[in-house]
């Protein structure tokens, strides 16, 4: 629930992904202040609350991928003491993320946790 | 016991994570965590004995060509007396710099909304550093050559003080491939309504400050968090807010 607000900022960081051909498509990529959100988490998803339901707000980010047909979104994790102890990390479909109106989690390619050593 | 903190910076294929953590028996101490592909490896990055020490995140940022993580964060004992930290490594967990930078502050006043960034998107030929001085309700700079040669952070300088009417944060330090800008965060209540938005210093001018016209209807406070890089017609800037709307 309180990611969604994180995929209202995410709208905005398309230039991981392809650019478009042409000027106005361009002009109408970089400027999707209102466009619909692409929904990366969902605390209504019980699989995910299941893996990050202690995830705080300000402890996503989200990066290009190792290429450009990827872009990736990294949740933290604690223990008791509020200590980082897991870093989820789910690795997107760029293509699918620009087309701006994935309400359902298509976009995510892969779902893995990292343990912190 | 202290609220510990983190931060987290993204970089292509790679992210890191500043974070405070408790030794036990010991006390606080900062670590960052670089992922790559599915590891992790994380570094000390202080030695810190002293219980009443406390460390709070800034920020942390990539720079592509280096392939370094530069990060910023602050420690401060209970009197309060803080100091700014300037940090940075490679992906492969080398420092940047044997021992991190630091910038003094004014004594006895505590600071918040550190950040930090390059004054290019690749090869920042500085780094700027802005916080707010919570005493002085201040915001300061401090500007510092990028080179694994540098010892010495460059000096606090003031930027902006609050009125009556104009409260600021610091929002973020971004940068693209001509133009770079310190932005801070800005709430004005000449009107009725308050108005929750921005303002930026672009390419090192601190004497002239433009608005980005970002806003967020719903927005609770000015804002928050400002990132930005290059694009081929120019550069994107994201504004992010804390939003009193609590679901969509």
């Amino acid at each position: 629930m309180i990611f969604t607000v994180f995929c209202a900022y995410f709208s905005g960081s398309f230039s991981a992904t392809p650019i478009p051909s042409s000027q106005a498509d361009r002009i109408g990529k970089s400027y999707l202040v209102n466009s619909f959100l692409t929904t990366v988490y969902s605390g209504t998803n019980a699989s995910d609350l299941a893996q990050a339901s202690n995830t705080p707000w300000d402890a996503i980010a989200f990066g290009a991928g190792s290429d450009s047909s990827t872009s990736i979104v990294y949740g933290l994790g604690a223990d008791s003491n509020s200590n980082l102890n897991k870093i989820y990390k789910r690795t997107l479909n760029a293509q699918i993320v620009a087309e701006g109106n994935d309400s359902t989690e298509a976009c995510i390619e892969t779902v893995e946790t990292l343990l912190i050593p | 016991m202290q609220n510990v903190g983190r931060t987290i910076g993204a970089g292509p294929g790679y992210a890191a994570i500043l974070s405070v953590g408790w030794e036990p028996g010991v006390g606080y101490q900062v670590y960052i965590n670089i992922v790559s592909g599915s590891s992790v490896s994380q570094t000390k990055l202080t030695t810190n004995t002293n219980m009443v020490i406390y460390f709070y995140p800034g920020n942390v940022w990539y720079e592509s060509d280096t392939g370094v993580f530069f990060y910023t964060f602050s420690e401060a004992t209970s009197e309060p007396i803080h100091i700014i930290y300037l940090g940075g490594i490679y992906v492969d967990g080398t420092p940047y710099w044997n021992t991190p930078l630091t910038m003094p502050t004014i004594p006895g006043n505590s600071i918040a909304y550190l950040k930090g960034g390059g004054d290019n998107y690749i090869s920042a030929s500085n780094i700027y550093i802005i916080w707010k001085d919570l005493t002085s309700l201040a915001i300061y700079y401090s500007k510092t050559a990028k080179s694994d040669s540098t010892s010495t952070a460059g000096p606090a300088t003031l930027l902006v003080t609050d009125t009556a009417m104009l409260t600021y944060i610091p929002a973020g330090v971004w940068s693209s491939k001509y133009t770079y800008g310190v932005t801070l965060g800005l709430t004005d209540i000449t009107m009725i309504t308050p108005k929750h938005t921005d303002v930026t210093f672009l390419n090192g001018v601190f004497t002239n400050a433009v608005g980005s016209g970002l806003s967020y209807n719903y927005a609770n406070g000015a804002t928050q968090h400002v990132v930005g890089w290059p694009i081929d017609m120019g550069y994107v800037l994201v504004a992010a807010y804390a939003s009193w709307w609590p679901r969509l």
